[in-house]
Parts: structure tokens; sequence; C-alpha cells
């Protein structure tokens, strides 16, 4: 009689705390004749009838009959721990064909282990300063880990799927520690890295899980905030709106866009039309955006391309299609443009 | 105008008028960027509706955000249509902004509203403006070499959005000469820290395009 091979896993395999696809699987050694079958099962018994076996195997991704003769084995992501660990239990069994007896044997144990999860801290709500705050600002991360085994790191830099060499060269050293990320709540945030009077950064916060602590050690991101500086209104004429953090978003040299209309027209080759738009005039802080084509007939022309030419008037504004072949029929955006 | 509200920049120049409604951000992907060559928005836009984009910042010196329309094989309709580039990484994504007008709400505790002339629908409140578009330069097609817009010193390029909305562009195929392109776009130079609009017309007609540069405050 000949015996299956006794294949395992090794090493171990880890997979990444937000893991969620299937996870391939390397059996070695297995008989390279193809005439062994090897099950996995979470359930151990060190000499398994072949009906518990069938039981309780796990069907593999890449195999419908719930066993792989190959040395590839696909685990379905539903089969990996949700958290922590789980072991599996591999059984060997050679056919008949190949000399075997047609008996699972226990083969061997493998673990397959979840990285925990550092915790997404956020700072809400977001921070507003006075003008003339000075020094640092004390930040409250929450929530934070309790045992102290995560890091959170700051940086004005957003990679929603940064590399942790990504985060070490972006992020903000605070200065509450010496160190370039905290382990707990608290983010003293350097005055250099405040925003001015009358603006505002956007911040995002990292958050890394050490391996000591059960993680991967890697940064992930995890929330963004604001820090506002409030603003004294400026001398000078004109209109200025603050929002409710004291932080000017229109100044006396914002320039707004308006939309005045938005025409569908058709001109004929050589012809001009006029459109108009109570209000408009010739001051120059109008723009007309064409969108269109040529046609001959309902037949759209690709290769000749002219583009009518717009003029402004006290109440309209006149297109002018300059082909002598084609009409022009598109859309003509107008807006104010200060 | 008979009534009303209407506020002048320090350049004479009116950014608040009750006639003309100020459009508010009605849809961003800040965070969610758009594929190339991806339809957008999938639904719910207006015609009236504006949408300024532009590229996502990789490796590449240089990237290219315009809106491409349709075949000549596929229908063919003066919509809104997708983001396309031919300039810089294979797969770009791009982010961008949609601004709709009269979307002002009424209800705010303090500040300043503005209605438009029937009274009713606000063209202008103070709590829609957090986050908005304000305009940095306007581009006139023409045969001229194409002007560069300088980012600001002490700006992000990446907060500079380009007004899509009449920025004519035909992707077509022809089965002699394969794709053939007609653009308008917005070419993000990042090596130089500036954006130009260009123009190309059945090759080289147009140095410089139809556009508008702004940026989006937030």
């Amino acid at each position: 009689m000949t015996l299956p091979a006794f294949p395992s896993v090794s090493p171990d395999p880890e997979i990444a705390h937000n893991y969620t696809s299937d996870l391939s699987l390397t059996l070695s050694p297995i008989s390279s004749d193809g005439y062994d079958a090897y099950s996995i099962s979470k359930l151990y018994d060190p000499s398994p009838t072949n009906a518990w076996v069938v039981a309780n195997r796990i069907t593999p991704v890449n195999e419908s009959q719930g066993y792989v003769t190959g040395s590839l084995f696909v685990m379905p992501s539903a089969e990996l721990p949700s958290i922590g660990s789980d072991t599996y239990y591999i059984y060997a069994y050679r056919f008949a064909e190949g000399g075997g007896d047609a008996q699972y044997y226990y083969s061997s144990s493998f673990t397959i282990t979840r990285f925990t999860a550092p915790t997404f801290p956020d700072v809400s709500p977001d921070p507003t300063i006075s003008s003339s705050y000075t020094g640092n600002l004390l930040l409250t991360l929450s929530p934070v880990a309790s045992d102290g085994l995560d890091a959170y790191s700051i940086s004005r830099v957003l990679d929603t799927t940064p590399t942790n060499q990504f985060v070490v060269d972006n992020r903000i050293s605070p200065a509450n520690t010496f160190l370039d990320y905290v382990t707990d709540s608290s983010f003293e945030m350097p005055a250099s890295e405040l925003p001015a009077a009358g603006s505002q950064y956007t911040y995002y916060i990292y958050a890394y899980r050490f391996p000591s602590g059960g993680g991967e050690g890697q940064y992930y991101y995890s929330d963004s905030f604001k820090i506002a500086r409030q603003d004294a209104p400026t001398s000078g004429f004109g209109l200025q709106v603050f929002n409710s953090s004291g932080v000017k978003r229109i100044d006396i040299n914002s320039a707004l866009i308006a939309i005045a209309g938005v025409d569908s027209v058709t001109i004929a080759a050589n012809s001009s039309i006029q459109v108009s738009i109570a209000g408009l005039d010739n001051s120059g802080v109008w723009k007309v955006f064409l969108d269109g084509f040529l046609y001959s007939g309902s037949t759209p022309i690709y290769t000749s391309v002219i583009t009518p030419s717009v003029t402004y008037s006290n109440g309209y504004y006149t297109l002018t299609n300059n082909s002598s072949a084609y009409s022009w029929a598109g859309t003509a955006f107008v807006y104010r443009v200060s | 105008m008979s009534y009303g509200a209407k506020f002048y920049n320090s350049s004479g120049k009116v950014i608040i008028d009750s006639d003309w409604p100020n459009p508010q951000v009605v849809e961003s992907t800040t965070y969610n960027t758009v594929a190339r060559g991806s339809a957008y928005p999938t639904s719910g836009i207006l015609t009236t509706d504006i949408v300024v984009a532009r590229p996502i910042r990789t490796t590449q010196s240089q990237a290219l955000v315009m809106k491409t329309a349709q075949s000549r094989s596929g229908n063919l309709s003066l919509v809104w249509s997708s983001i396309y580039s031919v300039v810089g990484p294979t797969t770009p994504e791009y982010a961008y902004y949609r601004l709709r007008e009269g979307v002002g709400t009424t209800d705010a505790g303090y500040g300043l509203i503005v209605f438009e002339s029937n009274g009713i629908t606000p063209t202008f409140s103070s709590n829609d403006v957090d986050i908005h578009y304000e305009i940095a330069a306007v581009f006139t097609q023409s045969s001229s070499n194409a002007a560069w817009f300088d980012i600001p010193v002490g700006d992000d390029i990446n907060d500079y959005f380009c007004v899509l909305s009449g920025t004519k562009t035909v992707h077509y195929y022809d089965s002699t000469i394969g794709d053939f392109i007609f653009h308008n776009g917005y070419l993000y130079d990042y090596v130089n820290n500036r954006i130009q609009a260009i123009g190309f017309e059945n090759g080289a007609t147009y140095l410089q395009g139809n556009g508008i540069i702004g940026k989006i405050l937030k």
C-alpha cells in the first residue's frame, strides 16, 4: 500500500486586518502523480473516517470537489478568521488507482492570523483659533487604543492607502513628544503648522498598530479635520463674508461665477443669430462657451470644425457661423465671470 | 435693476447680484476619484450645472483634463459627457465639483442672504460659501500661443479646477485613420506649477482654448 504525501502550510499565513479576499495557500510536499487528495478542515481528528472528513472539510474556491490534488488550495474568504487566529487541519488521502487504501489520514495543522486593526481616531469638532492665537495647539484624538500600542500620525498630505514611508516623509512632529507620532489622545500641533489668519488647513490622521499589539505594522488612513484661524475685517470697500468659524470665505477682490443661461442654438451656414439675455451688456464680464458641431442636414461633420464667433451687446449676444457650407448646432453656456 | 442687491469686488465688478444666482457645490469628489473616460455624473445632472475638474496629481509632469464626447459609432448628443486624458498617465484619475444655481438656503441664523428678483429664490447665502468656486482666469479661444496661468505663490495647484462646460470635444473613430480627436482642455504642468487652456481643432487651428480656471475654496 502506498501512503499519501503529508503536506503542511508553512509559514503560518498572516492577513491584514481589513483583508477581504480569498486566500491562496500552498501545500507542500504533495504527490506529483495526482493520485492524492488533500482536504482542510477547522476540526481536528487524528484518525478520521472518510465520512467525517467529507462532512467537515472546507470547499476550496479553486476546486468544487471539496479537495485538491495539486498544491494550490484557495481558502474562501468566509473561512478566514474575522479576528485573531484560526487553526486549520490538513487531511491526506490516496486513491486506490495510486496504490492507496482510499482512506483519509491526518497530515498537519497551520494557523491563519488576522492582524489587529488600529483604532481610527478623529479630531472633532474642527478647531477654530483666533487671529491673534500664538503657540502650539493641543488637539484631542478620539477614540484611541487604551493599551498604548497604536501610533497616530498627522499630515497635511492625503493618501487613503499610504505606505509607511509616505507617512514618515509627510507627518508633522507633535510638540509634546520627541517622537513623530503619539500613542495616546494628546497631539500638540506646533504653532508653525497652524494656518495663517483668515485661512484654514486640512489635516489627515493616520493610524498604526504595532506588531507587539497584534498589528501588521502598517499605517492606515483614519480621518481628516480642519483647523481654521479667524481673520479680522480689512480696510477697503466691497463685501467680505465669513463662515461660522470666523474664516473669511469671500473677500473684496473675489470673483464668483454666475450662470446667465444655457441655450440650445442652431445657426445656418454663413448666418448669425441673436440670443437675448436681460441684463447682458458689453462690459466684458460675460463669457459664452460653445459646445457643438457643424452639420450637413442632420449629419454631424467631423472633419471640419469651425466654431461660431461671439459678440456681446446690451441685452443679447450674437453668434456667427462662418462656415459657408454647414450649419452649426450646439449649446451655448453663458456665464458671468466678473 | 430697480430693486435687489448687487455687490462689487475691488475692481468694480459684480460678485453678487440678486438677478444672477451664485452656484453652490452640489457634488464633489474630494476622496472618490473618477477614472479616465468615465461618464460623469451618472444621474441627476442638469444642463445648467457647472462641472469643474482637475486631474489627480501623479508622478507625471503633466496631465490633461477635458470633456470627451461620443464616438461616431455611438449616439451623438450634445450633453454632459465624460472626462478624458491624452497626456500623462494612461490611467489617470480626476476630481471634480459640480455647481448648481438656486440651491441656496434661507435659514441662516446670521449672515447675509440675497434673493433673486422674484423675492423667493435665494441667489446668495453666506451659509453656502464655505465651499465655493472663485474665478482666477478666463481664456478666449484664439490662434495665438496659449497663455499660461501661473499658480499664485502659496497656493496649491490641487485647489485649482477648470470649467468643463462648453469645452467642446469630439472623439470619434474613422475606419481609415482610426481614432480622431478634436478637443479643448486644460493642461496641468506640475513641474512649473501652472495651467494652460488649450484648444486643438482638427490639428492645431487654435492654440489657446476657451476656458475658466478657478480655485475651490474649501
